[in-house]
């Protein structure tokens, strides 16, 4: 009668002993990384891309936290003396923060030797403390069935959808996704505004709102509706669109709009206090041109290694680097706060 | 049991499975896109996804804290709810305080969460994620088990201590069994909360440490695949089980 | 007890762990404390809507619930079939399947090419797909879904408990079916009801990941906010401020509910 509470005492007990057991073995050695990885396909490449060649080299070996950027850079800031991170695949505006908090080490093409094949703009906003091992742009994608001559420049869309044209069926990013301030200011500049003056993409959201099924927080709820059909136009990341277009999606088109995309980067960061001298070799390898290939060939965002081959058949997908931007991040950082002030008015109310 | 009353459980029935039968459907979809309705039928995902060390890794981890965190708060709050009813009933202070992780939300909880294991100097480990899912499990076993014994008629444990029974024979043999049915349930919230947890989890999870729902929240922001299908339903399959086997265990002892 | 002491000590760590989170800033050192986020709050007719909306969706979600979930909880405390440790595992389902396989299914049933615009627009009752996504009544009912088995558990428990005869005897003394009901089996399961009342509302001012992935465009929920600016803003200071308001509020309508709770035994 009394054993349902036993039970759950000594099951209770066996449980909370095991990991503890375990876990005296997991104890640090000095001869393994830890590194940052998104889940899923992103992590599969690194498992099969990047760590094979990297163990090579070092014989050391790595551990992968799964997560966010987010979520690594609060677990670095909150331990800054002995960090869990070694390496982490930053996002730009936290990238950033951690630069001013001085929390990252510059890389230097002494340390880091394929740094000199990294073209500029993926790494300079960084000033070197961080680079970018690959690349996306933004652009729209639509659906082909339904409309048949897609806009061709940043403001024809914005005034053929302001207008009714495509009916109650686009997305945009929203506010709370990661990149929609970036996006934000990249319409804002497209339509002949700055950072000071935001009415030219205010007022084109406030004319497209109508017509908004909804604005996305993730990149699988805009997938999600554009391969239901829920939506017939909408901005997203190149990599994504083609990889939809490519496996399930004939009818779903990708395009650039005019007079330039959106750039965004992943600026891989070396983190003070960790065990640097691996570290700057993980990100060696992450920029090393051979697993980069293999990288774009399973998950579809380009490489930056100007010294990768890419096939034939795919360089008709590149964007050029000339025609993309960049928000100038600290700056945009700063007006974020007004920026969602801003849009909790107009947009959402 | 009349009639109307039948159709309506059944139908509610319908109600809560539905995603899962949809999920199911999608999970054995071999196509690489989630859509609906799936275009093929293989169990594909189910075979490839033991081949991925993070999934057989969360699914242990989980395994691990939903049980422990879940025995643990068990362990706290059914003493803690006896406490609080010897002092004349719930509108006590103390009562308040230990529901108060009710009232956290998970993300905000989570994050202080990780500030506060850095503050004490502690690595994170399975053990700092056991302790916070336990933390945010407890309030749900103390409510409940509140509830029911605030319908124990007194005189119970009265009449067996009169007859001679110790406090302890006359909660082990007396109280415990009357509010077993509370008890079990508020066990069933925690294990299920602690399970499917992610925002509690996320800030610390690291390498070692994965739980099954953070490792398909990581697949699921980035690859929109049937495989995390697979997943899920696997996620529901164990808690299903675990609670069935919970349920069995209890209805045995009943009899 | 021993025991006693351990449960009050594990909530005490929360409140420790709060002591980090309170605004003005994160990190072990609190520098000056400013009430400048607080009036930033407080002024803003923004933030004030949608503290009321938190409210006012976790007061309609838990009613909903408690009113759809009461008949099942009865069935289930008052039927022999053997079904009925099934059906209350099921009840888990919700819960267990997760957040964004949850929103599959809603798209799947509710979006435009869905499962009930297809059978409305067969039938010919309607010429154009509803818009059923994106909008408060998706949010509500898919809260619903996923709170459900935390109102049918505890009413049931406590439904278990109360004794069949006394509503028996309550027939013998002349009451009809109905009446047998509300005046003497209600009443006595109310406390299970009002476990399962807080459960739901608390969890709904908490929820997040449904709100988000399910809410459309005119109004948006608290803890969304705090997602927001933990997320995009990286103002914790403020999210931190958000979630203390979210704690106050919620605290605050426990222990009312509590109290009166009290009252109403009493009588």
């Amino acid at each position: 009668m009394t054993s349902r509470r036993d039970f759950m005492k000594m099951a209770g007990y066996g449980a909370v002993l095991a990991p503890w057991a375990g876990a005296s073995f997991a104890q640090g050695s000095g001869n393994v990384v830890t590194v940052t990885s998104l889940g899923g396909k992103w992590e599969q490449s690194i498992r099969e891309h990047f760590v094979p060649v990297f163990k090579r080299k070092t014989g050391a070996d790595v551990r992968i936290v799964l997560g966010a950027p987010p979520q690594w850079v609060a677990q670095i800031e909150a331990q800054p003396k002995k960090p869990p991170l070694d390496a982490v695949d930053n996002s730009e505006g936290l990238a950033i923060s951690l630069i001013d908090k001085g929390m990252v080490v510059k890389l230097t093409p002494e340390k880091v030797p394929n740094l000199v094949d990294i073209p500029e703009p993926c790494r300079l906003p960084f000033d070197n403390y961080g680079a970018s091992y690959q690349y996306s742009t933004s652009g729209i994608f639509y659906n082909s069935e339904k409309i048949k001559q897609a806009p061709a420049s940043w403001a024809e869309f914005f005034e053929r959808a302001g207008r009714g044209e495509f009916g109650k069926s686009i997305t945009l990013a929203d506010i709370t996704y990661a990149w929609g301030p970036h996006m934000l200011w990249h319409f804002n500049k497209a339509l002949g505004g700055d950072l000071n003056n935001l009415d030219p993409v205010f007022n084109a959201l406030r004319k497209i709102k109508p017509y908004i099924v909804k604005f996305w927080g993730t990149a699988l709820e805009v997938e999600r509706m554009a391969l239901s059909r829920e939506v017939s136009i909408g901005v997203l990341w190149d990599g994504r669109a083609q990889a939809m277009q490519d496996t399930n999606a004939p009818f779903l088109r990708f395009s650039r709009l005019a007079p330039d995309s959106l750039l965004t980067l992943t600026p891989a960061q070396v983190v003070k206090g960790g065990n640097e001298a691996l570290a700057l070799e993980w990100v060696n390898t992450l920029l090393d041109p051979v697993p980069q290939l293999e990288y774009y060939k399973m998950i579809g965002f380009t490489p930056t290694n100007t010294k990768v081959k890419i096939p034939d058949n795919l360089k008709s997908r590149l964007p050029d680097l000339a025609k993309t931007a960049t928000p100038p991040y600290r700056e945009l950082g700063a007006a974020i706060p007004a920026i969602m002030e801003r849009w909790n008015r107009e947009i959402r109310g | 049991m009349p009639l109307a009353l039948r159709i309506y459980v059944g139908l509610s029935a319908l109600f809560l499975i539905f995603p899962l039968a949809i999920v199911l459907a999608v999970s054995l979809d071999p196509g690489s896109y989630i859509i609906f309705p799936p275009t093929g039928f293989s169990p594909k995902w189910y075979l490839d996804m033991w081949h991925n060390d993070t999934v057989v890794r969360a699914i242990e981890n989980s395994l691990i804290v939903g049980f422990s965190s879940s025995a643990i708060a068990a362990v706290v709050a059914v003493p803690a709810a006896l406490g609080i009813m010897r002092r004349e009933g719930s509108s006590n202070f103390l009562y308040a305080v230990s529901l108060s992780p009710f009232t956290v939300p998970w993300i905000v909880y989570g994050l202080a969460l990780l500030f506060f294991w850095s503050a004490i100097g502690w690595n994170l480990s399975i053990w700092t994620l056991i302790l916070g899912h336990t933390t945010i499990a407890i309030p749900y076993v103390l409510r409940v088990t509140v509830a029911v014994l605030k319908t124990m008629p007194p005189n119970l444990v009265r009449a067996a201590r009169s007859l001679g029974a110790s406090p302890l024979q006359a909660f082990f043999h007396v109280t415990l069994p009357y509010i077993r049915g509370g008890v079990l349930a508020g066990v069933s919230f925690a294990f299920i909360v602690s399970f499917t947890n992610i925002p509690v989890s996320l800030f610390v999870t690291t390498a070692d440490n994965i739980t099954l729902p953070i490792a398909i929240f990581n697949y699921m922001i980035n690859n929109f695949e049937p495989i995390v299908a697979a997943i899920s339903v696997v996620q529901v399959a164990l808690i299903l089980v675990a609670l069935f086997f919970a349920r069995k265990f209890i209805s045995l002892e009943r009899n | 007890m021993i025991f006693l002491v351990l449960g009050y000590l594990l909530p005490g760590a929360i409140l420790v762990l709060m002591s980090f989170g309170n605004p003005p800033g994160f990190g072990l050192e609190v520098d000056a404390l400013t009430i400048a986020k607080y009036r930033q709050f407080l002024t803003s007719a923004y933030y004030l809507k949608t503290l009321g909306y938190t409210l006012l969706m976790g007061v309609v979600v838990a009613v909903l619930t408690a009113i759809a979930a009461y008949p099942v909880a009865y069935y289930m405390a008052r039927s022999r079939s053997r079904l009925t440790g099934l059906y209350s595992v099921l009840t888990f389902t919700p819960l267990a399947v997760g957040m964004n396989m949850l929103t599959l299914g809603w798209m799947v049933l509710l979006g435009r090419n869905g499962f009930f615009n297809a059978l409305l627009m067969n039938t010919g009752v309607i010429d154009e797909p509803l818009q059923l996504l994106y909008n408060w009544g998706s949010v509500v009912v898919a809260l619903v879904h996923v709170t459900f088995t935390f109102m049918v558990l505890p009413v049931e428990a406590v439904l278990r408990q109360i004794d069949p005869s006394l509503e028996r005897a309550a027939r013998i003394l002349g009451a009809n079916r109905r009446q047998a009901f509300t005046l003497v089996l209600l009443p006595l399961s109310m406390e299970g009801v009002s476990a399962g009342f807080l459960i739901v509302f608390l969890q709904t001012c908490g929820a997040f990941v449904l709100p988000l992935l399910l809410g459309g465009q005119g109004f948006t929920f608290l803890p969304v906010s705090v997602w927001e600016q933990l997320n995009v803003s990286a103002d914790r200071t403020f999210a931190a401020m958000l979630s203390v308001v979210l704690i106050v509020i919620s605290l605050v309508v426990m222990v009312v509910q509590l109290r009166v709770l009290k009252q109403r035994h009493l009588v």
